[in-house]
């Protein structure tokens, strides 16, 4: 049985990359959006961000994503290749993992593609000739986390891994551990095995099995909305001790905690305009042939109770648009 | 009832071939909590909240994991029960949470859905006589895809909070001193499948369809019927655990979920469910699935690197398989000989 479902399950796969790769239809001034899994609530703000660019600016342009983080270096550099295999206008393009993307890069810009890199690649954008930079420094997410961790007295702080091997989680939980150790305490990274994303009981026994394991541990750093909602259930476990929470990304339950006061901070690099910002300056870009001079930073903007209700407010008049709903 | 041909059905000492079921994992469980007891012990995985975590990690596992293993010794599997639970939770936390619905009302809807699922599986699966493992892998896939694509074009957003579960609230999530309702759920269910297997005319059909398929038929056994009782047990239970954690997270994901996939054959497999069918029982699973959460949560306390999870879970899954398949094959045997 095994080989056979091996088979079927190849056959399924091949059938699928070929539907995609036979969509093709080349035009000069269409664009082609690479996104990360739309699982992830992130994503779904960067899809509402290109949606509205897109429905507001009246362009031609197409959202790429994998369904999910499985095999994604792989599944993502097929789905960029397929795009370069179509030869749009402009590619907006997440350098997430640079080693099997940058000579993509390089071959498109040869090809005469635009290519505009959002999110990840903020170091290396101008070597590889790309047009512009929008988003994030994700080593400087974590380390701004780590220095408010580090100011609130923080000495042995954990980061959360949630999706292990992932090389942009990897360097913010680095940018933590760099400030909480700069601020004279000591901090590790604690990698959550993937396939319990989203498995809330998992990831909260998990937490509260680390605070158990070692009661000096006074600040955790979770990387994403839910696991920052896990870490406040797990804190909860140890009513004596103050445990210093705080995370990236937000959901209404990770704005609540920082209403409540449980969660110290979270921090946004709005993806929604990581979404808008691709299509509207890929569409400049090729219109216009104008583009920003200097990378444009969507983030961190750190939202903690000075700041919470008006975010708050946004969330129920555009859910989604900042995150999880 | 008499169908020889399925082992568990033999008549030659079924005390003892029942026990070689679960008397290995039990005893594997025991191991598996003494080695963390002794490694993790000193730093608190013996504490009632240490208790509380595994137990609570097995309970949500273990109430899919249950008819998983019955549908398994019915010679079927569920590779769709992933997607239903993220499909339940975004549709009890759109249509509460977003829409302001009455949560019975969504909570049903949940319910039908597992059954649909159920119902789409086994249908399939009858009429076509396919491999479930393809037909529910695709199920998996279609509804994973459909729960994602409807959230985002209803809600903007795979994951959408759900405050106010009203009645479901103390039903779902209550919690004493760390301790979740759900272990409650998992044992009541627990209490179910052993009934069901061992006192009921279904218990004897599920043992004989998965023994042999063309033997049950000949000898009377509605094997369509069993199949498609235990394929929408299956998905209800999925979409009970979606519901679950809806309320007790108070948010929904579209495609949170994904792990029980793989997870729930694995925690039946370690309770000493034979892969090919006709040979498992409840208690095994409620061990295998105890097994699971131990080694998943005591590794934490160990203060080992955790990137080794994987590895010693896979590790487990060879050394429990072999040592199932020596005490059933020694326990038919002596049942053999005294025959």
């Amino acid at each position: 049985m095994g080989l056979k479902t091996g088979a079927a399950i190849a056959g399924l796969l091949a059938f699928a990359a070929f539907g995609a790769v036979s969509a093709a239809s080349a035009q000069d001034n269409s664009i082609i959006f690479l996104a990360g899994p739309s699982s992830d609530p992130f994503w779904s703000a960067v899809q509402q961000g290109f949606d509205t660019a897109v429905s507001e600016l009246g362009v031609d342009a197409q959202y790429s994503a994998p369904p999910d983080f499985n095999d994604i270096v792989p599944n993502y550099t097929r789905l960029f290749e397929a795009a370069i295999g179509r030869k749009p206008g402009a590619i907006v393009v997440g350098d997430f993992f640079p080693d099997p993307t940058d000579p993509l890069i390089e071959q498109a810009i040869d090809e005469g593609i635009a290519i505009i890199i959002y999110n990840s690649g903020r170091d290396s954008f101008r070597k590889l000739g790309a047009v512009t930079f929008i988003g994030e420094d994700s080593y400087l997410m974590g380390k701004r986390g780590g220095e408010r961790a580090a100011a609130a007295g923080v000495t042995n702080g954990i980061c959360i891994n949630q999706i292990a091997a992932n090389p942009v989680l990897e360097q913010r939980c680095q940018g933590y551990i760099d400030a909480v150790t700069e601020g004279g305490g000591t901090a590790k990274m604690v990698t959550l095995p993937s396939e319990d994303i989203g498995n809330d009981q998992k990831v909260t026994s998990s937490i509260a099995a680390l605070l158990q394991a070692d009661p000096t541990i006074d600040g955790v750093m979770t990387l994403g909305a839910a696991p920052g909602v896990n870490a406040v259930s797990a804190a909860a476990e140890f009513p004596d001790r103050d445990i210093f929470l705080g995370t990236l990304d937000l959901s209404t339950p990770v704005l609540e905690a920082i209403k409540a006061g449980d969660l110290a901070f979270t921090m946004d690099q709005q993806p929604f305009l990581q979404g808008y910002y691709g299509v509207l300056f890929a569409h400049q870009f090729l219109e216009y042939g104008m583009a920003p001079a200097e990378p444009v930073t969507t983030g961190p903007l750190v939202i903690d109770q000075s700041n919470v209700d008006k975010v708050l407010e946004v969330g129920k008049v555009h859910p989604g648009a900042r995150g999880a709903s | 009832m008499t169908i020889e041909t399925s082992p568990a059905a033999r008549p030659s000492a079924p005390g003892r071939i029942f026990a070689a079921s679960w008397f290995g994992p039990l005893l594997a469980a025991i191991l598996m909590y003494l080695f963390f007891a002794v490694t993790g012990g000193g730093k608190g995985f013996l504490t009632v909240s240490g208790t509380a975590g595994w137990l609570n990690t097995a309970a949500e596992l273990g109430i899919i994991a249950i008819p998983i293993g019955l549908l398994m010794i019915a010679g079927e599997f569920d590779l769709s029960t992933g997607s239903v639970v993220g499909a339940a939770s975004i549709i009890v936390a759109v249509g509460t949470g977003f829409y302001g619905l009455p949560i019975a009302l969504t909570a049903s809807a949940a319910v039908l859905l597992g059954i649909g699922v159920g119902s789409f599986n086994a249908f399939l699966v009858n009429r076509t006589r396919l491999p479930s493992f393809i037909v529910t892998l695709a199920s998996n896939f279609l509804l994973a895809g459909s729960a994602l694509g409807l959230s985002r074009l209803i809600a903007g957003s795979s994951n959408v909070s759900l405050k106010d579960a009203g009645f479901l609230e103390p039903v779902l999530a209550t919690k004493a001193y760390g301790f979740n309702i759900s272990i409650v759920w998992w044992l009541l269910e627990a209490l179910l499948g052993i009934w069901v297997l061992q006192q009921t005319r279904l218990g004897n059909w599920i043992f004989a369809t998965g023994g042999n398929l063309d033997g049950a038929r000949r000898a009377g056994v509605p094997v369509s019927r069993v199949k498609l009782t235990l394929f929408i047990w299956t998905s209800v239970s999925a979409a009970f655990v979606g519901t679950l954690q809806a309320v007790a997270y108070n948010s929904g994901n579209a495609v949170s979920g994904q792990g029980y996939v793989f997870q729930t054959a694995i925690a039946a497999v370690i309770g000493g469910v034979l892969l090919t069918g006709g040979f498992g029982s409840v208690p095994g699973i409620v061990f295998g699935t105890m097994i699971y959460g131990i080694v998943s949560l005591g590794l934490f306390y160990t203060g080992w690197p955790t990137d080794w999870l994987a590895t010693f879970i896979g590790g487990l899954l060879v050394v429990a398989v072999l040592t199932n398949n020596l005490l059933r094959e020694a326990a038919l045997r002596r049942g053999r000989g005294r025959s």
